[in-house]
Parts: structure tokens; C-alpha cells; sequence
């Protein structure tokens, strides 16, 4: 048992299950237990009421009884006090006797000695009287007589007097005792009852406080985790481990689901990030590309318009030749640096178009500013050195295919590469190095009908 | 019209027939035990048949009395002759074997009478002495056992050991005190007086109880249940009252 609990202490798990059935178990005991106290109880109770009927009213009932009896023999003794008739005096004298003769029934030894002085002295009375009667005459000893009669009247009535107090003071007494009793049998069931009910009610709060730490908190805290993982922020460790199995469960669940989906977003970023950029050069890809040049086209609070530069390395087969595939990759993650450090163009992106060539889209004022641009990025690709093995490094030229859709255009995306890459044609047709625009047939300006060309 | 007559019929023959069991207790008592029961112009008169009647009263039930020999008086109870004794039947075991026996209705005990020279009661100062008793009772009984050197004269009732005192053929009479105080109130008991302290003992103790067959419970716990009855409404205290100058009870 002590194993048990002291394991218990260590791991502080138990499951929903048998909480539930512990519980059910305490309340069955506890109803059993409580059924059993109150009839035990009730049956005590019903015990004394009955002792109190049988034993305690009788017994209350008999001293009244002694108490009239008591109070008959007072009378009966003035009577024979004041009847001075020999009959009469004998007749009253036999009841006396009778009625003190019944005293033994049910009285106590004091009540019934004292009837019998009572019964002696009543006779005696009656034979002075008798005496005093005989002695008619001789005034000094009916006289005499006459005394002894009324000493042996007051003697009676003395000794009456100390039965009715003995016998009303054991009646109190009695009386008394059965209040208590009764008192105390009636506070005890108060007690007991008052005890019966404000155990399930002390068992609710305790349940409830239980359920307060043991069910709402961890509840509670797996909520808030799940707000954090929503929110993409990270969860809190649980301080205390849940006592319940199925919540220690829950929030094992909900901090595993939060590393699961912090991992998936992670990768989510990778995958995003491979879907948007060229593994080569960690240039923007063809469909990025795509899509930001179409939301360009779409901006109609731009000034200008929108420019596209299709940049294309000339000779690139015969550098792969010459120098092999790596030196190939290097040129071209060179020309991608390049590209995107070029500062000079308004929110610009680069790309990488496929193969050896590349895309730059930008807003630009008009097709003339673009064709500078474009010769300008020719000048730096030109200009820029690439390191070989040792102390040897290489050159390279682009040629620069130009468009431009000022702001409104309805030609579309596809037509302005389309456009861009005749340009392309053009440049590479018209010697490579260089950067020639091919402008829409409707154009405006001195450029209509005409290809600007600029010579890098 | 026909369902109601049928019910007036059903309802009919329900009262005849509850009337027809309108119950009638049939009540023996000695009739020649003065003040409890005695023969007055050929009624059956005193204490007990009183409380009998307050008792039918109680209950609800018709009582037709008779009076019985006291030597046969449980003879006839066996007999079904009738369905209760109330004649101040004294407790004993022997009794008890026979019939069943109520709570008690009256305490009495039992005393010696006689001349006032007899002063003292014990069967040492009485050796010699001759002492009526009616027969059957449990004073004869107890007569015979605890005073073997006295003679015992037995009366065929009350009244006849009465007359063995009055006459002289006996010294004492022994018998219960109130129905013996009833006596020495008369002109022919006015000779006599209490002799000594009641005489005290196990066998003696008696309270006075109705008796009905050997286990006829039932009937005695409607008796019991109407004595306590009687004697809560006052009716036991009116009637005692008539015939004691205190209770009795």
C-alpha cells in the first residue's frame, strides 16, 4: 500500500477512468455509511423514546400518583383531627390505615415510613380522642388528652409535609433528568445531521478545487499553446505535469503538435524559397518572375512605365568549352551579383530566364531611359573580372535585348518578352555586346518606326 | 335508474350485514365481592362491573354480564362460556397457565382483621389463631403455606368467611384491604380493625387484571388499550372515586 502510494507520489498520474471511478466509489461509501449512522442513529432515538414511555413516564407518573395519595392522607388526617365522633374517627382512621398501607407499591422507603407514622399517629390521635371522650368530666386530663391529640396531629402533618417534598422534589428530579435527556439526544442528532450534510458539501468544494488544478488549468494551458502555435509563437514548457493521464496526454499532444508544426513552416519557408528562387544563382526564377512582372503591368499608379532587359551571355558554349562547366556556373553566379547589386534601377528584380540568359524588370521614365539602362548594365558586365584558378582570371560580354510597356499598356506580359527577346535577336545579330530596344509599332516620339540602337 | 338501484341494494345489504356483526362481549363476575362486584336486587353492581362497562364503552361493544361461582369462574371462561373475567382476579403463575391475563387495573394487598387485641400479623404471633379465607384464593393459598400452626377456615366466598368472622368462629379474617375496609365500615365489621402491617410477600403482591381466554391476545390488547384510556380521560378516577376514599389505581 505504502509502495504503491509512494509510486504514485513519483509518477502523480492517474487516469480520467479511475478518478472518475474513485469518486464513484467515495460517494457510494459515503451514502452507504451515511444510510447506515442515520438509521443507527434513528433507531437509538427511537430506543430512548420508547425507555422514556415504558420506564421514565411511569416512573414520573407514580410519583404524581404518591403526590395525590400524599395529599389525600393530609386531608384524610384533618378530618379525623376535626371530627371528634367515635364513628367517624374510626372510620377515617381505617382509611388512613388502607391508604398508607398502598405507599409500598411504588414509593420510596422514606414516603413509605413515613405513611406509617402517618397511620400510627392517626390512631393515635383517635384513642386520645377516645380517652378524652371516656374521661368526660375531669377536665385536666381531657385536657391532657386533648394535647396529645394535637401533638400527634402536628407530628402527622409535619411528616406529611416532608413526604409531598420528597416526592415533588424526586418528581422534578425525574422530570429534570428526562429534559436532559431528551435535550442531549437532540442536540447529538442536530450534530449528527448538520455533520451528514456538510461532508458532501466540504467533498463538492474539495472536488471543485480539485478540478479547478487538475482539469481546468492543464486545459486551460494546452488552449494557450494551441493559441501560440496558431500565432507562430513558441509554446510554454508545462510547469507542473497534470495528475490526469488523459490531460498529461492532451498537453503532451498539443506541445508535439506545436514542434510539428513549427518544423512544418520551417520547411515550408525551404520549399518556398526553392519554388522561388534559381538553385544556381539565388536569382529569382522564370515563374517569380513571371508573376511580379505581371503585377508590375498591373500597377496603374506608376509613373513611366515598365521595363524589360533579357540579358543573354554571348558565347557562353565556347567559355563551357574552354573552361569547363564550373567556370560556366561561376560566370553566371557572377553576372547574378552583379545583376542584383545594380542600385541604379527602380525597384527592380532579377532573374534568371533559363540557360545563359536573364531578366531584369524595373520601372523605368520611358524606352529611352531603358535603353541607357541597358547599355550601362552592358558596360559593367564587361568591365567585370572573373577570377580563374591562379592568378588567371576572364572577361565576358552580354548582349541586351530591351521593352517597355508604359503604364496603361494592354500589350501583356507575354508580348513584352516576346518584344524584349527580337531586341535580344537584334543585339546578338547586330555583333552581341550590346543593347538594342524594339519598341511597339504605335510609339510615340522620334523612336516610331524606328530601332533605337546603342553600341556598348 | 337500475345501476342506482343496485348500488342502494349493495350499500343495504353492507349496513345489514356490518349491524349484524355489532360485537357482544359476554363478561363473567363473581357478584359477591363487596365493593368490586356484588348482587343488588338481583343487578350485578360495583367497581369492577363499572369499569367493565367503561371499558365496552371504549370499544364499542355490547356487554351482557352473569355472575359466576368464583370456584368455577375459570372452569366457565375455558368453557367459552364467556369472553372475559372481570373480578378482580388477582395474578398467579398457576392461573396464568390457563388464561392470559391483562395489565393490571387496581393494586391492593392483602391484611389480617380481627379484634384490636391481635396486634402483630406474623404467623408466630397467630400460632393457634383461627383465621377465615375464602377458598380458591390466592390468601387461602398462601394461608396453608405460611401459617401452618394457625387454623384455617375456608368460606365458600367472600361473604361466607365473613360471616365465619362475625360470628365468631373465627378470629381473623384475611383478604384484601380495601375490600376488608369496605367491611369494618358496616355495622357487623365495626367490631374489627387492621391487624399488624400488610401482610408482605412475592406471592401476595397482587394486582387486580381481566382475564380472557389463553391466547386470545388480541382481545386483551383492545382491553389494555381502552383501560389506558379510561384511566387518561378520567372516567377510571370518576369511578373509582365512587367507591374508595383514594385511588386505588
Amino acid at each position: 500500500m505504502l509502495k504503491s502510494w509512494s509510486r504514485w507520489r513519483s509518477s502523480r498520474q492517474i487516469s480520467l477512468r479511475s478518478a472518475g471511478r474513485a469518486l464513484f466509489l467515495i460517494a457510494l461509501v459515503y451514502t452507504g455509511a451515511a444510510a447506515i449512522f442515520t438509521g443507527v442513529l434513528l433507531t437509538k432515538i427511537e430506543r430512548e423514546a420508547k425507555f422514556t414511555r415504558e420506564t421514565q413516564l411511569p416512573l414520573i407518573l407514580s410519583q404524581t400518583r404518591n403526590a395525590v395519595k400524599t395529599e389525600r392522607l393530609a386531608s384524610l388526617v384533618r378530618a379525623i383531627y376535626l371530627a371528634r365522633d367515635r364513628r367517624l374517627e374510626r372510620q377515617i382512621q381505617l382509611q388512613i390505615q388502607a391508604l398508607a398501607q398502598g405507599f409500598p407499591f411504588d414509593a420510596g422507603e422514606r414516603v413509605v415510613s413515613g405513611s406509617k407514622s402517618v397511620a400510627t399517629l392517626a390512631k393515635e390521635i383517635a384513642a386520645a380522642r377516645q380517652q378524652a371522650r371516656d374521661s368526660a368530666g375531669q377536665s385536666t386530663a381531657a385536657f391532657n388528652f386533648e394535647e396529645r391529640a394535637t401533638a400527634a396531629y402536628s407530628q402527622a402533618i409535619k411528616i406529611i409535609d416532608e413526604m409531598g417534598k420528597e416526592l415533588s422534589g424526586d418528581a422534578a428530579l425525574a422530570a429534570d433528568r428526562l429534559a436532559k435527556e431528551i435535550e442531549a439526544g437532540a442536540a447529538s442528532t442536530r450534530n449528527t445531521v448538520l455533520l451528514t450534510l456538510l461532508m458532501p458539501g466540504l467533498f463538492c468544494v474539495v472536488l471543485l478545487l480539485l478540478a479547478r488544478r487538475h482539469l481546468a488549468k492543464p486545459v486551460l494551458a494546452a488552449i494557450g499553446n494551441l493559441k501560440r502555435i496558431s500565432e507562430n509563437r513558441p509554446t510554454l514548457p508545462v510547469q507542473t505535469r497534470p495528475v490526469l493521464a488523459e490531460l498529461a496526454m492532451i498537453g503532451d499532444a498539443v506541445l508535439s503538435y506545436g514542434y510539428t508544426a513549427s518544423e512544418l513552416r520551417r520547411k515550408n519557408v525551404v520549399l518556398q524559397a526553392l519554388a522561388e528562387e534559381d538553385p544556381l544563382t539565388g536569382l529569382a526564377n522564370r515563374r517569380t518572375l513571371e508573376t511580379y512582372l505581371q503585377s508590375a503591368l498591373a500597377d496603374k499608379d506608376k509613373i513611366g512605365g515598365t521595363a524589360v532587359l533579357l540579358i543573354d551571355v554571348d558565347h557562353f558554349k565556347s567559355i563551357n568549352d574552354r573552361y569547363g562547366h564550373q567556370v560556366g556556373d561561376q560566370c553566371l553566379q557572377s553576372l547574378a551579383l552583379l545583376l542584383v547589386s545594380l542600385d541604379r534601377l527602380p525597384s527592380s528584380l532579377a532573374a534568371r530566364y533559363g540557360g545563359e540568359e536573364f531578366v531584369i524588370v524595373y520601372n523605368a521614365d520611358n524606352e529611352e531611359q531603358a535603353l541607357l539602362d541597358a547599355a550601362f548594365v552592358c558596360r559593367r558586365i564587361e568591365a567585370m573580372r572573373i577570377p580563374l584558378e591562379g592568378e588567371h582570371s576572364m572577361t565576358m560580354t552580354a548582349s541586351i535585348g530591351v521593352s517597355f510597356a508604359p503604364r496603361g499598356d494592354a500589350g501583356g506580359m507575354n508580348e513584352l518578352i516576346l518584344r524584349a527577346d527580337k531586341a535580344l535577336y537584334l543585339a546578338k545579330s547586330g555583333g552581341r555586346n550590346r543593347a538594342v530596344a524594339d519598341h511597339p509599332v504605335q510609339a510615340r516620339g522620334r523612336f516610331s518606326n524606328a530601332r533605337g540602337q546603342t553600341a556598348g | 335508474m337500475l345501476r342506482r338501484l343496485s348500488i342502494a341494494f349493495a350499500l343495504t345489504t353492507l349496513l345489514a350485514v356490518g349491524a349484524g356483526h355489532a360485537e357482544t362481549l359476554r363478561i363473567a363476575t363473581e357478584g359477591a365481592y363487596p365493593p368490586f362486584n356484588f348482587l343488588d336486587n338481583g343487578e350485578l353492581k360495583g367497581f369492577d362491573v363499572d369499569i367493565a362497562k367503561a371499558i365496552c364503552a371504549k370499544m364499542s361493544v355490547e356487554c351482557s354480564f352473569q355472575a359466576v361461582a368464583w370456584n368455577d369462574i375459570i372452569d366457565g371462561l375455558e368453557a367459552n362460556k364467556y369472553d372475559l373475567i372481570v373480578a378482580s382476579m388477582a395474578f398467579s403463575k398457576e392461573r396464568a397457565a390457563r388464561i392470559d391475563f391483562s395489565e393490571p387495573y387496581y393494586r391492593s394487598h392483602s391484611v389480617l382483621v380481627g379484634d384490636e387485641k391481635y396486634q402483630d400479623s406474623s404467623p408466630e404471633a397467630l400460632a393457634g389463631a383461627r383465621i377465615a379465607v375464602e377458598s380458591g384464593t390466592i390468601q387461602a393459598e398462601y394461608l396453608k403455606k405460611a401459617y401452618p400452626k394457625s387454623t384455617i377456615l375456608l368460606g365458600e366466598d367472600q361473604p361466607a368467611a365473613r360471616k365465619l368472622l362475625i360470628e365468631k368462629k373465627a378470629d381473623l379474617l384475611i383478604g384484601d384491604a380495601i375490600e376488608l375496609l369496605t367491611f369494618m365500615e358496616t355495622p357487623e365489621g365495626s367490631a374489627f380493625s387492621y391487624v399488624g402491617d400488610p401482610i408482605s410477600s412475592d406471592f401476595l403482591q397482587s394486582s387486580a387484571h381481566i382475564t380472557a381466554h389463553k391466547g386470545n391476545q388480541a382481545l386483551l390488547a383492545r382491553v389494555n388499550a381502552a383501560l389506558k384510556e379510561i384511566k387518561l380521560n378520567g372516567t377510571y378516577d370518576r369511578i373509582n372515586d365512587a367507591y374508595f376514599p383514594f385511588s386505588i389505581y
